[in-house]
């Protein structure tokens, strides 16, 4: 029986979380489902894989709000969880990561995991982003892009660009190692930074409230500020893209460009991850009905032979009305479209859904 | 419930037609590498064998999908998976061509370890027999140190020539445009990360050339 620790805004219980589910499936407006990240201890040979994890996990929870700061149209993103997996589990895999997240008693969306591989006291952390599709009993799926062009035909739809990451590799100093490897590295503190020690972060803890670089958290029968150190030079685009993924899961479409676009301007991140960090930039602006028409650009010109690229960038135009009249559009974009098929079409499987959708909107414009 | 028919409408299962004659490629084989004799040898040779089956695991995940219907990759296999069991590779070239053939082998990996002032060296040869492209030898070298700044390189090397070699396979093959260009696209994500590593240098700028020419083809630009 895996045994866990659920940190929810809403404080709502996953068995309670199941049940609500159920009961909205059936509404016409229902609110928004509580969206689940599962934290998996990092495997390696010694403890400092469930440190490295435990700093991820709080810092990755730092980044989840319920609704903006400023919130004159009084929006409500739900639920936003972190689930830390209290002890370790072997995952080496996706399909593990998948198999995990779909567990009754997990339920997640998306599951960050990795290894710890040392070396002569350094070390090499290798992080897994794995968002495994399965029935997870949310009425409805945000990150899929519906865009009905006419009331009477089917609606264009776009599944996420990818359901797994491996984000640049973070090389540990010796010095962090050797703080980090041991069962009980992260210190509670009386004040942040300061103060006496007033016990150890144990393998279960409760956040209480964040602060820059600082957790308070409940742990071992105690209350104490925990310092959460930076993770190698790659640490914060791996933080910023998977909160990013979770507020568009959320619908924070605001939140999830503020993340993101700090993603794409971090040259030093892997190809993959910026592509998809344009595109879900370009998701999130249509959402906001603003133009996305240099993250369109430099989706197209990283990937010229990306399926969902072409879609994505797609979607942006049509849902701006580029097909039918072209006002306001980039030049190209009426152009980009109506050769899309001809142009892009060795990119789709013969009979793709969505691109004999395109073709009856171009035929039909 | 309504989750799962929402997905059931984006995704499109397709069942890639290629030719059923000849099989996929879809065994990376590794062999034993010279000189991993010592303890330490063999504890760096055992970091780099574990790095590179993890970041193989990954691109099969990540390269399968159901729309373009690459889900064959699930069968794609390391071989040995156990450290303990590898072989000695075959000596020479006819002998390596002879074996990548009789196993049907997508790639053979075999190489060497050696110590450079203090600091091991691992000297990888992919052997991906007729799979090469033109201009391009029947083996790629790569070298790179056994540490974490050289590890963070190995495995994109490997992972490009892997996902050219499926690529090059699959148009082997036959199979529709949109498989082989999926597998395209990928290998030129790791080709565009090396390169920004600044270690994109030797046959992989061949390798890296090769990808972007066939994907303007296949996209007839």
């Amino acid at each position: 029986m895996m045994r866990g620790l659920h940190h929810s805004i809403g404080n709502r219980s996953v068995g309670a979380a199941v049940m609500l589910f159920a009961l909205l499936a059936g509404t016409c407006h229902a609110p928004a489902a509580e969206v689940r990240t599962l934290f998996v201890p990092f495997g390696g040979p010694s403890e400092l894989g469930r440190s490295v994890a435990t700093i991820f996990a709080l810092q990755f929870w730092q980044t989840l709000r319920r609704e903006p700061p400023r919130n004159p149209s009084r929006l409500n993103f739900g639920d936003g969880s972190v689930y830390w997996l209290g002890r370790n589990v072997p995952v080496e895999s996706h399909q593990t990561a998948a198999r995990l997240a779909a567990a009754l008693d997990v339920t997640a969306q998306h599951v960050l995991w990795g290894q710890v591989h040392t070396f002569e006291g350094s070390a090499l952390v290798t992080a897994y982003l794995t968002l495994p599709d399965y029935a997870d009993f949310r009425p409805r799926r945000n990150e899929v892009w519906t865009l009905s062009l006419r009331a009477d035909t089917q609606p264009l739809m776009v599944d996420i660009p990818q359901r797994a990451y491996a984000f640049e590799p973070i090389v540990l100093p010796a010095e962090f190692v050797k703080t980090y490897s041991s069962p009980s590295a992260l210190a509670m503190r009386a004040r942040k930074g300061t103060g006496p020690e007033v016990g150890r972060l144990g393998k279960r803890f409760d956040r209480i409230q964040s602060d820059g670089p600082y957790a308070l958290v409940y742990s071992g029968g105690v209350r104490g500020w925990v310092y959460l150190p930076q993770i190698g030079q790659h640490q914060p685009e791996i933080i910023d893209f998977v909160a990013g993924i979770m507020r568009i899961y959320r619908q924070d479409w605001q939140g999830a460009i503020d993340l993101l676009t700090k993603v794409v301007r971090n040259q030093q991140a892997p190809t993959g991850l910026r592509l998809d960090s344009f595109l879900y930039l370009i998701r999130a602006k249509s959402e906001l009905r603003l133009a996305a028409d240099e993250e369109a650009r430099e989706a197209l010109a990283l990937a010229p032979a990306s399926r969902r690229a072409i879609q994505y960038v797609a979607m942006h135009y049509l849902g701006r009305g580029c097909l039918r009249t072209g006002a306001g559009c980039p030049p190209d974009a009426t152009e980009f479209l109506a050769n899309l098929p001809g142009k892009y079409g060795p990119l789709f499987a013969d009979g793709d859904r969505w691109l004999v959708s395109l073709r009856e909107a171009i035929s039909q414009r | 419930m309504l989750a799962s028919l929402v997905l059931a409408g984006t995704a499109n299962i397709a069942e890639a037609a290629c030719k059923p004659k000849p099989a996929p490629r879809v065994e990376v084989r590794i062999f034993r590498y010279g000189g991993v004799e010592s303890d330490t040898a063999r504890n760096k040779f055992s970091l780099f064998h574990r790095i590179l089956v993890e970041k193989l695991k990954h691109l099969q995940y990540e390269a399968i999908s159901d729309e373009v219907g690459t889900g064959y990759l699930d069968k794609l296999r390391i071989i040995p998976r156990d450290i303990t069991s590898i072989p000695l590779p075959p000596e020479g070239l006819r002998e390596q061509r002879t074996g990548w053939e009789m196993w049907n082998a997508l790639v053979l990996l075999s190489g060497g370890l050696d110590e450079e002032r203090g600091v091991y060296q691992v000297t990888s040869s992919i052997y991906w027999g007729d799979l090469k492209p033109e201009g391009l030898p029947e083996t790629i070298y790569a070298r790179m140190p056994v540490t974490p700044e050289g590890q963070r390189n190995a495995s994109d090397t490997h992972s490009l020539v892997t996902l050219l070699a499926l690529a090059i396979d699959a148009k082997r093959r036959e199979c529709p445009s949109a498989l082989v260009l999926h597998l395209l696209q990928r290998a030129e994500e790791k080709a565009t990360d090396i390169e920004r590593r600044n270690e994109l240098e030797g046959d992989l700028v061949k390798v890296k050339a090769y990808v972007e020419a066939e994907i303007k083809t296949l996209l007839r630009q």
